[in-house]
């Protein structure tokens, strides 16, 4: 099959500790094992098996996935973003391939966060 | 962000009478047919699970049993010391029950998740949530399915 797509929605910028909405798509068949072909051998289970998310270098949130798991696996979940940093994501497949990997992951996002209020001795229209 | 707030209540309500119509039936939970699958025995080793803390939303009927969505959220502070852990999706009739395994940490924020699986037949849907406390919560839902999304 095709080398697996991955898409992931993210919001490119958020509140510091905002809760914020992470939603990836990969495009996979998820072969599950127990189909059969024309012949009427089973075909070979062939999935994606794990989804890592790591922050700044961070792993915070992995899912395992079974055969159960729909083919072009859907994964959504949340994260509590307080610093600026890079999402990575990666997704490894049964044959031992893994999409997002190696040599850095896919797609990392910046999350740019507002600058901090500035000391109130240096705001502007104040004079001392 | 109204829809959202009635789509709770409406899952709350769900949930509810789920567990109360269960609680009604007799059988307590730990005689319960899921607890026969092997994967969640192994995983329960020897605790009681106890209900509530967990919204489990799924479809009441799902006409693919292909694609069939799953919304899972557990209450937690989600703070160093008691967060969700693990949440662990079990979908009893299907040839391989265990569906799916998600991971949490503190930094998640919130300790919820969804994504989609395959339903081979109408059947009972249960949540795992494992707390860094120790604790085992759990949560389930039938789904009825038209068409079965295994084999083919």
């Amino acid at each position: 099959m095709a080398t697996p797509t991955p898409r992931i929605r993210l919001p490119a910028t958020a509140k510091a500790g905002e809760i914020v909405e992470i939603k990836t798509l990969i495009s996979h068949d998820m072969e599950s094992g127990q189909r059969k072909d024309a012949e009427g051998k089973i075909v070979p289970r062939k999935i994606i098996n794990r989804f890592e998310a790591r922050f700044a270098d961070k792993l915070v949130f992995a899912a395992d996935w079974n055969p159960s798991v729909s083919a072009n696996p859907y994964q959504s979940f949340f994260m509590k973003v307080t610093v600026s940093g890079e999402f990575a994501f990666s997704w490894f497949d049964d044959d031992g391939s893994v999409t997002g990997r190696p040599n850095m992951w896919l797609r990392p996002k910046r999350l740019p966060l507002p600058s901090p209020p500035l000391p109130r001795s240096r705001r502007p229209g104040r004079r001392t | 962000m109204r829809s959202a707030a009635s789509g709770a209540a409406a899952l709350q309500r769900r949930v509810f009478l789920t567990l109360t119509g269960a609680s009604l039936l007799a059988a307590p939970w730990a005689r319960g047919a899921w607890a026969d699958v092997p994967e969640m025995k192994k995983l329960l080793a020897g605790r009681t699970p106890k209900q509530g803390g967990i919204t489990l939303d799924v479809p009441a009927i799902a006409e693919n049993g292909m694609v069939v969505p799953l919304n899972i959220a557990a209450e937690s502070p989600m703070t160093d010391a008691d967060h969700i852990k693990t949440l662990h999706v079990f979908a009893e009739g299907n040839p391989n029950p265990m569906v799916a395994s998600f991971s949490f940490t503190p930094e998640c924020g919130r300790a919820a998740a969804s994504t989609r699986m395959r339903l081979a037949q109408t059947q009972n849907i249960v949540v795992l949530a494992e707390t860094s406390t120790g604790e085992v919560r759990v949560a389930n839902a039938e789904v009825k399915v038209t068409i079965g999304g295994c084999g083919g």
